[in-house]
């Protein structure tokens, strides 16, 4: 799965530390999410959607393979 | 401008990991309550088997030894339920990371202890209970592998 959580989290100049307290979250979590290691559950997906104020397809996307 | 080099890399608490088999007491409330927790349950065994063998010398009572059997099983029970609880209320990845070391431990710790009951039956050497502690080193170790994974 690719995202744009960091593209997304650097355009409102959130640290990683302050979106993860935002969605009750560690900060372990949004970097392995960012660097692509770890893929979240659908209800945080659902959480960081409402928090960036978009659609999850807009945030996340399916590799292509 | 945020420093993104601190934060290209999640550090995970490492000396936590290997010496206490979490994210250490700083990470959360329920880490701090786990821990003690564990330091209460300890302190209960500590001294109830010291009373027990005192009570043992003294009287000479067998019940003495159930007490500290009770009390062994007791307090690693109670360790468990304390860790599960502890877990529980890990955010996902951090649940993900404890689970993964968990089912690690479980594999390797079958094949260790298995082994060892070998051992056993070919020596006649009996194994201490203590020596089941020795699967919180071998959590230990896989945390700091699985965590690796997620840096």
């Amino acid at each position: 799965m690719k995202n744009r959580v960091r593209e997304l989290r650097l355009e409102r100049d959130l640290s990683q530390g302050a979106l993860a307290d935002a969605l009750g979250v560690s900060r372990q979590t949004i970097n392995a999410i960012e660097t692509g290691k770890y893929d979240p559950s659908l209800p945080l997906a659902f959480k960081m959607a409402a928090h960036f104020r978009l659609r999850i397809e807009d945030i996340f996307r399916p590799d292509k393979d | 401008m945020r420093d993104q080099t601190r934060e290209s890399e999640a550090r995970w608490p490492l000396a936590s990991m290997l010496c206490i088999g979490t994210f250490g007491t700083a990470h959360s409330p329920a880490a701090r309550l786990y821990h003690r927790r564990c330091w209460v349950a300890l302190a209960v065994l500590i001294v109830g088997s010291f009373l027990s063998s005192v009570a043992g010398a003294a009287y000479d009572a067998p019940g003495t030894r159930w007490v500290f059997a009770a009390l062994l099983g007791g307090t690693f029970s109670y360790i468990a339920w304390a860790l599960w609880r502890y877990v529980s209320a890990l955010d996902e990845l951090g649940r993900r990371v404890q689970m993964e070391a968990m089912a690690i431990t479980y594999v390797v710790g079958m094949a260790v202890f298995v082994s060892l009951g070998g051992v056993q039956t070919a020596t006649r050497w009996n194994i201490s209970p203590l020596v089941f502690i020795g699967l919180e080193l071998i959590r230990s170790a896989a945390l700091v592998a699985v965590s690796r994974q997620y840096r």
